[in-house]
């Protein structure tokens, strides 16, 4: 099929595998844990450094009223605060409901589409990554036509975006999986069901996490894109306020909240991965 | 059989499409028998958007020149740049571990919030067109990149250093050609995106493009609206384009990639 959908950021098994292994440890893996947490932070440091003393605005002709300074960023955040977290709110709130709605829509048709016949569930798993590969910028507008609500404007969008992704990776996980296991459900005389809940499902839940993680990112930007197409609240209207009236250090202290945002949830369903179910991890690496 | 297999797989996608059709024309129907008076701009019939799309052919064309030029220039730029960087991080593992993180998080990051942002710094449409579309681009490539340099498999490079071949050389027949299928499934992801990027600067006050074509109609009220729904298929209609070209790049360029991927799934 053509229309198969962009295949998600694993970077999850990525930063497993980096992770330091417990266990054996000899001078040369501490060795390379140190440089795992060094190296970084001394390129933060080195790089915030730089960017505070100007040394960017002075190489690249930038203006501080363009690019403020990170003091002026973390003043940012101190002083208007209150507004940042209010507009964080409301950014929140509509995408996370969103994204479960759209992680059941999409998990609940992946499970109708497995029990139907092969051959028509996997065009309805390819409409769903034909979906998938509507550009949030060509739905949002529509959307608005339909739905007059800001709030649930853009809580309905994030739907429509998240779906489609989590349709297609739950259809794929729960169908690849062993033909042989399918063969010995069979013989026992599983039931559907059985075959479902012992067999389907837990060979569904890498693909299902990966989904889930991937689409903490899409829900971000399909709210930010409302907002800043139409909303009248919420960061991605902030931000876009803030650079109207001068504020640009708001406007950057909102993109870095929303950047944290982003990170905050995709590290905390790494973390839900791997302690609730850990023989999933471990599969998805090898 | 071959043949007959295909047939039918022809006629049930046709079927699909006639049936998707069909159902739009039904809730069409229904929304334009409501008394709403912007009934045909939240669905009009199919066949108002095509003889939109027609009546106003050249404009829309020109609109979606302009938003996929800037964003494929930006996309070439981007690609470019993350081969590089990568190529420089496998070299040396404190680089690596120094940026990798970076990479990483970044994908977790709507990039997408730095569309006005940029927008101030540059002042410049195309040029804040090109940076996003390059630095969305950019971060997909890089992490997908450097997983595919060290992806070649030991043995191969025990090989290369029994021939003592040095860096450039193992890097040339070695690492390039094994970085290959991770380089275009990163280029898969980002194309859209640099797509979307590209179409967000239309829309937040450029004068050119899909997006500020979208916007016109939607402020030149309900008549206008079958413009929307023409730049939304235009634009559906580019990301798919987009999508398929990268695949036929991989299959110019990297022959013996896709094949491998498919019977490796």
């Amino acid at each position: 099929m053509s229309l198969t959908a962009a295949p998600p950021p694993d970077s999850g098994a990525a930063v497993a595998a980096a992770a330091p292994r417990a266990g054996r440890r000899g001078p040369r893996v501490r060795g390379r844990q140190v440089r795992a947490v060094v190296a970084p932070l001394a390129f933060f440091v080195v790089f915030l450094l730089l960017w505070q003393n100007r040394v960017f605005h002075d190489l690249f002709g930038l203006e501080t009223f363009a690019v403020p300074l990170p003091d002026r960023i973390l003043e940012a955040f101190r002083d208007d605060g209150d507004r940042l977290r209010e507009a964080f709110g409301e950014t929140f709130a509509p995408a996370v409901i969103g994204y479960v709605g759209g992680n059941l829509v999409g998990f609940l048709l992946a499970l109708g589409l497995t029990a139907l016949p092969p051959e028509l569930g996997r065009r309805g798993s390819a409409l769903g990554a034909a979906v998938a590969a509507l550009p949030i910028m060509a739905v949002a507008p529509i959307v608005a036509l339909w739905i007059a609500d800001e709030q649930w404007f853009k809580a309905v969008t994030v739907v429509i975006i998240v779906f489609p992704s989590m349709l297609v990776y739950a259809y794929r996980g729960m169908t690849s999986v062993d033909p042989t296991a399918l063969e010995l459900m069979g013989s026992y005389r599983a039931s559907p069901w059985q075959v479902l809940r012992v067999l389907r499902l837990p060979n569904a839940v890498p693909q299902i996490f990966t989904a889930l993680k991937y689409t903490t990112v899409l829900m971000l930007v399909a709210a930010v894109i409302c907002e800043i197409l139409r909303a009248q609240n919420g960061l991605g209207f902030e931000i876009h306020e803030a650079l109207v009236s001068f504020g640009t250090a708001r406007a950057w202290a909102a993109v870095v909240l929303l950047a944290l945002t982003g990170i905050v949830l995709y590290v905390l369903l790494l973390l839900v991965e791997r302690f609730a179910f850990p023989w999933a991890v471990r599969q998805e690496a090898s | 059989m071959v043949e007959r297999n295909r047939a039918r797989e022809h006629a049930i996608t046709a079927a699909i499409v006639l049936g998707v059709l069909a159902i739009w024309y039904a809730v069409a129907a229904l929304v334009a028998a409501g008394d709403d008076p912007l009934a045909n701009a939240k669905l009009p019939y199919p066949h108002v958007i095509v003889d939109r799309f027609l009546t106003d052919f050249g404009e829309v064309m020109e609109a979606a020149w302009e938003s996929l030029s800037t964003a494929l220039m930006g996309f070439a730029i981007g690609t470019v740049v993350g081969i590089v960087l990568s190529v420089v991080m496998v070299q040396a593992a404190w680089i690596e571990s120094a940026l990798m993180p970076y990479l990483l998080a970044a994908q977790m990051i709507p990039m997408i919030a730095l569309v006005p942002i940029s927008q101030t710094v540059f002042k410049n449409d195309t040029a804040t067109r090109l940076f996003i579309a390059a630095f969305i681009t950019f971060f997909s490539v890089a992490v997908a990149v450097v997983r595919g340099l060290k992806s070649a498999p030991p043995p191969a490079r025990e090989l290369m250093k029994s021939y003592n071949a040095g860096r450039l050389r193992t890097l040339r027949y070695l690492d390039l050609p094994a970085a290959m299928p991770m380089l275009f499934s990163g280029l898969r992801v980002a194309a859209p995106l640099s797509l979307v990027g590209s179409v967000l600067v239309d829309l937040m006050g450029g004068s050119t493009g899909l997006g500020y074509l979208m916007l016109a109609a939607q402020t030149f009220g309900p008549a206008q609206a079958p413009l929307v729904w023409v730049a939304m298929f235009v634009l559906l209609v580019l990301g798919f384009l987009l999508a398929q070209a990268v695949i036929l790049a991989e299959k110019v360029l990297a022959p013996w990639q896709p094949a491998m991927r498919q019977g490796g799934r």
